[in-house]
């Protein structure tokens, strides 16, 4: 890609980084560079540490071990401010534009950087202040060109569309001039049109020698357009290289739809469901902040049958349970457990209508022991007055895990990813409920602990038990699921035995991308609106 | 700066000067003093505005800041025989270093550190100033402080109504145009909408808050200055820990991050208390008005926190948006 | 010799109502996520409650407990009518709010009781204990006496109730306590109405020695919010250890060095803490709780 006559300076160079969060490792000595010039995507399943890495790089952690060099300089515990001033700007997860300005206004911060304002300046030097304000002007104006937003510029930030807000980062970050630029998911919340023009722009972008770092959960995004992929799993660098080569690489699909057989024991005597319905949802909506994450989702889940709900990153999964136990608002659509509505209802009241999520990343009471957070998940129906019924429940979910019963009174904080996923499970299924809810029970945990908790949710299963799982490793959930749904864009696409989807290719393509399926809407991009006479701004 | 923001200034700024004016002609020797007072505490609230409203911090030590500007003016003029506009300027630099102080260490930390900081170091001032009595006459305070002058002694209360107003109205003018017309302006716009956003800009975020911790000393120090050469007679109770409650009340009543807020809180403050004092002994006669005037005032802040948050002229500024848009439409 | 033991035990005492203020002030911090400046009042309150029934008659183990609910329920009232509604506001604002809680509870006391000082009786007669040389009044040991008892009883309530497990949960992960049924509502509730009650026991028990005005609350306050930030303003253990080092510090300052700048001492320490740990002294201990 780029031109390499000497030995060219790698523009981001990470060496053996290491960050750890309490019991868990998040990033355990990932090593990866890329060159000027280039686009370097780093992408893996939920929970693989791709933010925490895309943090270090950023300077919002400071990696335990390691070194990080960003065009040089070592970078690794440098102020995010400081790290800015070497020549790397960022984009956001979640848009954090400021508010009160407008479009251009917000550009025109960015140009700051180059000599930020001092109080007595503003104050004094008139006409300087004055010829200044009309460069710099002149200057935001060329880099909303860039990106597109030429007809924007006095709008309000706030005002914009959720995609308009993000090319409106991109054009804040070039106004700093640099030559790195960090991406925090770009193309998440964005229709398929606005991430056509994304690609476009950041193709012409790299044409400019810019390098770009980023992070996506839509790997198919990430193939179409960078030169260098890095994938993480377990906080670990499991492939590295061009896209083509990454995308036909087993671990990877392993790695994202997990791995074919294996995972749990294929139990030959089920039971059979009774058919009546335990939950119904009906065209469900919901919103998180601006974005519309779910868009008319309608599934059941029948009462003693295990349903399944899988899809990519970023689908509107963990939205989904959320939104049915009371966490996230509803904004249109019914729920009901039983013949009882439960739409509406806060979390608190939902688990006592017999609803119990275990929820993403586990979400334990790290402070408490184990025995301790067990006796929590009876709150709902106990209020604390039966002790003995409690332990006694206690010893059950004992019985289930083994390993929590050695760990009884361990801070539950200290517990590995796999035993605090356990203790989560086990928490649930204290509080008795008619339906239980997992969501990701897998994520960040290593094998050999994933099939000895699809063992136990075999068993539950057995026992009767309605089970809704959510997962992005769809393949272990193939294993014990009736049914399966696809979950895609907050959408859910198909639906069917594990037979039938286990060898459909359509799954495998809704995780990595590759042939656009050709029913599609809308899937020729609109062409890019740039303008010709922009000078490259990024040296 | 959009063309309409000037006269959007002027629109507030020209009815406020020709309602003081007629004021000041006006108004009765009452009236006249208790609006110099009140225009020496916009200046003291405006700078707690800014702060509040730009860098997001508390300030519990505002009074003492006021304080200071109080007690140097008059240690500079009674003690050291200085002119008082020059220890006027000393007194507001030498605050400004204070806050430089307080404010490097605490404002570098994410959290309400300033907060505390603040509090320990008003009250440890107003200790002081009870303390050393040598210095600061003690709990009685001290006597004796020139008026100031300009060419000739101001000694009317009518001319230090119009110098004081003409102040105020002159540094409400500075910090609105510093604010809303620079580029320093923008940047503390965008300090307020994301602190991580400016700070990814390669902007040193900690920088900004603390010089407008400074520039909110700094005024609170010049408003004591003004302060100590109207009365001539300061002492430490007009400057405890319940005086800063009592500016962060009028800052947050008026409205956060426009300079006009100051103004608007302190005078509906003002308001409200000559209205209780007229009031109040109607109804009942046997308490004295000091007692309900505590209670009226944690009321009040009470009730206009909850029903609007963002103060007086936030609810104005919404409704203005809303006037503006509908002549739009049609 | 006498001396020293004079000063530390008579610092422990009062370091002890520091540190029941102090706890008010980590639990309120740690449920609601706001520094609540009403703390001091509810001290002020309780004792003038006190006050205003022994007066009246009422035998002083009657009083007491009637004053404290007087206090805790006005406590309730203020979660539920002020607090709650603004639960959506920011924390400056919400902060601000309790500030003016404190200056509205000010002022209704000095419309109800003026600027009168209130005592009230020891809660045993008795001459003065002498240990050591050193004389100190029997007030003292009841100091110390309730503020160990409620330390215990607060301890048992955390660490050994499944009550005192879900506060603690919510504080660690308000979301996923709320999946286990346990309202967040009812815990912030809860835990303003328990700082409220712990404020009103410290203004009674200090009010034999020190008298109560409408205006003690300020000071007390204060005082026992320093002792909160020296313990890192998350952890009661660190609020309880900085409240008996805040007394103790003050007691020896004040003893050996100027009288006159006694009230200063606390604050100079608050400027200190902040410059050089302003995690506070005990930051691996506030480590487990929220920061």
């Amino acid at each position: 890609m780029s031109a390499s006559a000497v030995q060219p300076e790698p523009v981001l160079k990470v060496e053996g980084v290491s960050k750890r969060f309490g019991g868990v490792q998040a990033v355990s000595e990932v090593c990866f560079s890329f060159g000027a010039g280039q686009i370097c995507g780093l992408i893996g399943p939920n929970g693989a540490g791709k933010t925490t890495l895309f943090n270090l790089v950023s300077g919002v952690y400071v990696p335990d071990a390691g070194v990080i060099r960003i065009l040089g300089a070592r970078t690794d515990g440098v102020p995010a401010h400081r790290i800015a001033r070497l020549g790397v700007a960022r984009t956001f997860q979640n848009p954090q534009l400021f508010d009160a300005l407008t479009v251009r206004e917000n550009v025109m911060v960015g140009l700051a950087q180059a000599a930020p304002p001092t109080l007595a300046s503003s104050l004094l030097a008139f006409s300087r202040r004055r010829r200044r304000e009309e460069e710099d002007r002149v200057a935001a104006d060329r880099h909303l060109a860039r990106v597109g937003l030429t007809t924007a510029s006095d709008r309000m930030a706030k005002d914009l569309s959720f995609g308009e807000q993000r090319l409106l980062e991109v054009a804040r970050a070039l106004a700093t001039r640099p030559r790195l630029l960090l991406l925090d998911e770009p193309a998440s919340g964005l229709s398929q049109g606005e991430v056509a023009q994304l690609v476009a722009l950041l193709r012409d972008l790299r044409a400019d020698n810019l390098s770009i770092f980023l992070i996506e959960h839509d790997v198919s995004t990430v193939m179409n357009v960078a030169d260098h992929v890095v994938v993480l799993n377990y906080g670990r660098k499991i492939a590295e290289g061009a896209p083509q080569g990454v995308r036909n690489d087993p671990a990877v699909i392993e790695a994202y739809l997990g791995s074919a057989g294996g995972a749990a024991p294929r139990v030959s005597t089920e039971r059979a469901p009774t058919g009546r319905q335990m939950l119904s949802a009906e065209k469900l909506v919901s919103f998180r902040g601006e974005l519309q994450v779910l868009r008319e989702v309608s599934f059941d889940v029948i009462e003693g049958e295990v349903a399944g709900i899988v899809g990519p990153n970023g689908a509107g999964k963990s939205t989904l349970l959320g939104t049915v136990a009371g966490l996230y608002p509803l904004q249109a659509g019914h729920v009901r457990l039983g013949d009882k509505s439960t739409e509406g209802q806060p979390a608190e009241r939902v688990v006592q209508l017999g609803i119990s999520l275990v929820p993403e990343r586990r979400g334990i009471f790290t402070g408490l022991s184990v025995r301790e957070n067990l006796a929590l998940g009876a709150y709902a129906r106990y209020r604390g007055s039966q002790r003995q019924q409690i332990d006694a429940d206690i010893e059950n979910v004992f019985a289930l895990f083994p390993r929590l019963r050695e760990l009884a009174s361990a801070r539950a904080g200290s517990l590995s990813g796999g035993e605090q996923q356990m203790l989560a499970i086990g928490r649930g299924l204290m509080a008795r409920p008619r339906l239980l809810m997992l969501d990701e029970p897998s994520l960040g945990i290593a094998p050999r602990l994933v099939a000895e908790i699809f063992r136990v949710l075999n068993t539950l299963k057995e026992g009767g038990t309605s089970i809704l799982i959510v997962e992005q490793n769809a393949r272990s959930v193939f294993e014990i699921a009736n049914r399966v749904s696809v979950l895609v864009r907050g959408r859910i696409v198909m639906t069917g035995t594990p037979a039938e989807l286990a060898d459909d290719a359509r799954v495998v393509e809704a995780y990595l991308g590759g042939r656009r399926p050709s029913s599609g809407s809308g899937m020729q991009a609109p062409p890019m609106p740039i303008e010709p006479a922009a000078p490259p701004s990024v040296q | 700066m959009r063309p309409s923001t000037a006269s959007r200034e002027l629109l507030i700024l020209v009815p406020v000067a020709l309602a003081l004016a007629a004021l000041g002609v006006l108004g009765n020797t009452y009236m006249i003093s208790m609006l110099v007072i009140a225009g020496i505490h916009v200046i003291v609230t405006a700078g707690l505005t800014l702060l509040l409203g730009f860098a997001g911090q508390i300030s519990l030590a505002q009074a003492a800041f006021y304080a200071l500007g109080a007690y140097g003016s008059m240690i500079g003029t009674v003690h050291l025989g200085l002119n008082p506009w020059l220890a006027l300027v000393l007194t507001a630099l030498g605050s400004g270093i204070v806050a430089y102080a307080i404010g490097v260490p605490t404002l570098r930390l994410h959290g309400h550190y300033l907060a505390l900081a603040t509090l320990g170091f008003g009250i440890i001032v107003n200790i002081v100033l009870v303390q050393e009595t040598n210095i600061t006459g003690g709990p009685t305070g001290a006597v004796g402080i020139p008026r100031l002058t300009l060419g000739v002694e101001l000694t009317s209360d009518r001319q230090y109504f119009a110098l004081v107003w003409f102040v105020t109205l002159a540094l409400l003018l500075v910090c609105r145009v510093l604010v809303t017309g620079s580029s320093y302006g923008r940047v503390l716009r965008a300090l307020q909408a994301s602190e991580v956003a400016t700070e990814s800009i390669g902007i040193d975020v900690a920088r900004y808050k603390v010089q407008v911790f400074v520039l909110c000393a700094v005024l609170a120090s010049l408003g004591g200055s003004l302060y100590a050469h109207y009365l001539t007679v300061i002492s430490p109770s007009e400057f405890g820990f319940d005086v800063s409650m009592e500016f962060l009340v009028m800052a947050v009543i008026g409205g956060l991050g426009s300079v006009w807020g100051a103004l608007a809180g302190v005078l509906a403050v003002t308001a409200f208390l000559e209205i209780l004092r007229t009031v109040a002994p109607m109804i009942a006669p046997n308490i004295p008005t000091s007692e309900y005037e505590v209670v009226a005032f944690g009321g009040l802040l009470v009730l206009t926190l909850l029903f609007f948050p963002d103060g007086f002229m936030g609810r104005w500024r919404r409704f203005a948006g809303a006037l503006r848009l509908g002549a739009m439409g049609r | 010799m006498s001396e020293v033991v004079q000063f530390l035990l008579s610092g422990i005492a009062a370091g002890g109502i520091y540190a029941l203020i102090a706890v008010g002030f980590v639990t309120v911090y740690n449920v609601l996520g706001i520094i609540n400046f009403a703390q001091g009042e509810f001290a002020m309150f309780g004792a003038l409650v006190a006050a205003s029934l022994v007066a009246r008659g009422v035998p002083l183990v009657a009083a007491i407990p009637l004053a404290i609910a007087v206090t805790a329920a006005t406590g309730a009232l203020t979660e539920r009518a002020i607090l709650r509604p603004a639960a959506g506001s920011s924390d400056v604002v919400r902060i601000i709010i309790t500030i003016g809680v404190s200056i509205g509870l000010r002022g209704l006391a000095l419309t109800v009781w003026s600027s009168k000082s209130y005592a009230l009786p020891q809660f045993s007669g008795g001459e003065p204990v002498r240990i050591l040389g050193a004389a100190l009044a029997l007030q003292n040991f009841w100091v110390l006496g309730v503020a160990a008892a409620i330390m215990i009883a607060l301890y048992l309530l955390f660490e050994r109730t499944y009550f005192g497990s879900a506060l603690r949960a919510c504080v660690m992960s308000p979301n996923a306590s709320r999946l286990m049924g346990i309202s967040p509502s009812v815990m912030s509730l809860f835990a303003y109405t328990m700082s409220a009650a712990l404020g009103a026991m410290a203004g009674i028990v200090v009010t034999p020695i020190s008298l109560a005005t409408y205006d003690m609350g300020i000071m007390l306050g204060l005082k026992g919010f320093v002792a909160a930030v020296l313990g890192g303003l998350v952890s009661a253990p660190g609020a309880v250890v900085g409240g008996l080092l805040l007394g103790i510090i003050e007691s020896f300052a004040a003893g050996f060095l100027s009288s006159g700048y006694r009230d200063a001492i606390a604050f100079a320490l608050l400027l200190a803490v902040l410059g050089i740990r302003p995690t506070g002294l005990f930051a691996r201990m506030a480590e487990q709780r929220r920061v």
